[in-house]
């Protein structure tokens, strides 16, 4: 962990710095609305550096943006603003064949080990897809191809003779394997694992974790993992990013952030967690945050956490509040709001002292909880 | 009496590739206001158990009893079977926009279902209900929202319209089939929260199916954990986490994250769950198993009272005592970690 000397970060320490990233998506305007240009803000104005070797969290509910931000990262998608630098080079505005040679350095596993293999091919082949596409092991280098596959497989726990084994052949967490497989054969130096064990049972999301650990290990390999379990996050986090709306609210090592989050929705995120402990359950206080997340698409003045937060004052509506150290938190702790949570602080006793209009409104009768 | 009582239910489909058991000799029961917790993994036949006792397996070779109220479930007629569903048993299931149907109102559709079981309702009056009903689940503005497609529901919002519609006819027993394993962590508490209170409040009692034993943890009074197709376990909640038998059990609980601040390796459960086509000799669960012993590969072990808990019962051949089954888990995970170690040189 990186807790204390951080902050004297030298530019050699940080394999991605990403910069004001901002991606909006155009809403397909219908016929009466023609001209208005209406565009879903899924990543607003965010700002995150990834240092060689570790692993960050990003944290979120549905539609926070977490994905999105990934896709920026490797490039999937194109940036609306900002700049995404890897290894001290501005890849924000390569053109494809340009932005190539750095494809082998970062690549991705994806959620659902049954949609993003081809069902049709061969393992063998998915796995060497990445070097057909670099150009690597073709003609005479056609037999050490084959071995770096299979080694590749191996690495990854899957018998390297079923290299002629179709997709539909192997259960969920072997799929997944495969997907681990075809990420790692180019030896990339960043691969950004989204929802990687979301889609898998419990006994083996954890084969999948300790596998993923072995490998960092092995390979000095640098993760960016997104998952909506926060545990599990918190399991291999060095640090995490909590994002709300497209927006960072808060970000530190992961330790700080599951024992002394400051932002209220950070807090209400992780009371929120189930806890596989009947007697903790029961003790534990929660903070059941009313109404749905706003839309993306229109999102709230000043803090967008505002219409749901329990402790909003009209500061929060006039002035967005900065991703900066709160209290006596080391600079590693950023956290993006204007009245941040104390620790031993009771937030579910706090209310908001702005209009009701302003609100997320709820039956009062229901949900008083 | 328990409000249902399910017995030896085996359930099994035909299949080209040979008989798919699905479920076999399971028994449970769910007494009036309280919740049982199935837990398991996919493929563990913990859907196809509730699905069967709905009357929802089509083709399926089913025996055993579901006795409910009185009365066998299994031997009801069609049109009986119908009075039933919805009324006094009640399902919502994982996927809540696959549940609604995308081209009527949330209104209509809950008007719909109680206009379908009370005849005499006028449309009016069913309209009213539903609105009522979305209030009792928390929808904002439910007398706007009525009128919503489901399309203009959040995925939180369309859970709450499915408890909304399956509470609407007040039934006896609801079954909950991962009905938050597609919601975000803070809607599954708001769900949660909701499912907790109108339990309290109409005394309804609750199968809750899930794979999260966060989940069993919140809610659960009872716990049934399952695995290929049959019972491992069976106890109160507090037994499950404190006072488990299985191994199988100890297995889905290790291999979770810790919440202490270290970070250490998980201990996953090795290996893959068995076809249900082909299940291994003996105990299911044997070829996973950290402590299996030679009784274990040729004979399915019987559930067996743990002495110390309340209707704790385990299918596992180690010892129910307490004490000599810590001495016999720890001697035989060492010669499982030795046999490992040499099975590496």
């Amino acid at each position: 962990m990186i807790a204390s000397t951080a902050g004297a970060v030298s530019d050699n320490d940080v394999l991605v710095r990403v910069e004001h990233v901002v991606k909006h998506f155009p809403v397909q305007s219908t016929s009466l609305r023609k001209g208005a240009h209406e565009v879903v803000h899924a990543v607003d104005d965010v700002s995150l550096e990834i240092r060689r070797g570790e692993t960050v969290g990003l944290v979120g509910e549905t539609g926070c943006g977490k994905s999105t931000l990934a896709r920026c990262i490797t490039r999937l998608y194109n940036l609306t603003s900002g700049t995404i630098t890897f290894e001290g080079e501005d890849i924000s505005a390569l053109s494809r064949r340009r932005m190539r040679p750095f494809r082998r350095d970062i690549q991705m596993i994806f959620q659902d080990p049954y949609g993003s293999l081809n069902p049709r091919r061969r393992v063998g082949s998915i796995i060497a897809d990445p070097l057909s596409i670099h150009g690597m092991g073709e003609g005479k280098g056609r037999k050490d191809r084959k071995l770096l596959v299979q080694e590749t497989m191996e690495l990854v726990g899957l018998n390297p003779e079923h290299y002629n084994r179709f997709p539909a052949e192997f259960s969920g967490g072997q799929r997944q394997r495969i997907g681990v497989a075809r990420a790692l054969i180019l030896r990339p130096k960043l691969i950004v694992c989204d929802e990687p064990v979301s889609a898998l049972d419990v006994s083996i999301q954890a084969q999948i974790v300790n596998l993923l650990a072995d490998l960092q290990k092995e390979f000095g390999l640098t993760y960016v993992f997104i998952a909506h379990d926060l545990s599990i996050v918190r399991h291999v986090s060095d640090r995490v990013a909590v994002m709300y709306l497209g927006k960072i609210i808060e970000e530190a090592p992961s330790r700080l952030l599951y024992n002394h989050s400051r932002h209220p929705y950070a807090r209400a995120l992780l009371s929120a967690v189930p806890v596989p402990d009947p007697r903790s359950a029961q003790v534990r206080q929660r903070i059941i945050l009313v109404g749905d997340v706003p839309s993306p698409i229109d999102p709230p003045a000043g803090c967008r956490f505002h219409p749901r937060c329990p402790k909003a004052a009209q500061r929060c509506i006039d002035e967005e509040p900065q991703l900066v150290a709160r209290f006596d938190d080391p600079i590693t702790h950023e956290t993006a709001c204007h009245f941040p949570v104390a620790d031993g602080e009771d937030l579910a006793a706090a209310r908001p002292s702005i209009a009701a209009t302003e609100r997320v409104t709820t039956d009062p009768g229901a949900l008083s909880t | 009496m328990p409000l249902l009582e399910v017995e030896d239910l085996t359930v099994s489909f035909h299949t080209p590739d040979g008989i798919v058991k699905a479920v076999r000799d399971v028994s449970f029961t769910v007494d009036a206001g309280k919740t049982l917790g199935i837990v398991g993994e996919s493929g563990s036949g913990k859907s196809v158990s509730t699905q069967t006792i709905m009357g929802l397996t089509q083709g399926a070779h089913i025996s055993g009893r579901a006795m409910f109220e009185g009365r066998n479930l299994f031997e009801l007629e069609p049109h009986e079977m119908q009075d039933i569903r919805g009324a006094e048993i009640a399902m919502i299931f994982q996927d809540p926009l696959s549940s609604l149907h995308p081209y009527y109102r949330v209104g209509w559709q809950i008007a719909e279902m109680l206009r379908a079981h009370q005849s005499s309702m006028s449309k009016r009056a069913a309209h009213a209900r539903a609105i009522e009903l979305l209030r009792l689940v928390g929808i904002p503005q439910p007398d706007r929202r009525v009128n919503d497609f489901p399309h203009q529901f959040s995925g939180g919002m369309r859970q709450r319209a499915m408890i909304a519609m399956a509470m609407a006819l007040n039934p006896k027993l609801l079954i909950a089939d991962e009905p938050t394993t597609a919601l975000d962590v803070t809607v599954q508490a708001q769900v949660l929260e909701i499912m907790k209170r109108l339990q309290q409040e109409f005394g309804t009692a609750i199968i809750m199916i899930t794979h999260d034993l966060g989940v069993i943890a919140e809610v659960a009074d009872d716990v049934v954990v399952m695995y290929a197709g049959a019972t491992m376990e069976k106890s109160s909640q507090d037994d499950i986490f404190y006072a488990f038998h299985h191994p199988y059990t100890e297995g889905l609980l290790e291999s979770l994250p810790g919440y202490g601040d270290e970070r250490q390796r998980l201990r996953p459960i090795k290996g893959q769950p068995p076809s249900l086509i082909n299940l291994p000799s003996g105990c299911p669960y044997h070829p996973r198993c950290p402590y299996v012993m030679d009784i274990c590969r040729t004979e399915d072990p019987p559930l067996r009272v743990v002495p110390g808990g309340v209707g704790h019962v385990s299918a596992c051949w180690l010892p129910t005592d307490r004490a000599e089954r810590e001495a016999a888990r720890a001697q035989l995970a060492e010669r499982t970690a030795l046999a490992a170690a040499q099975g590496l040189q």
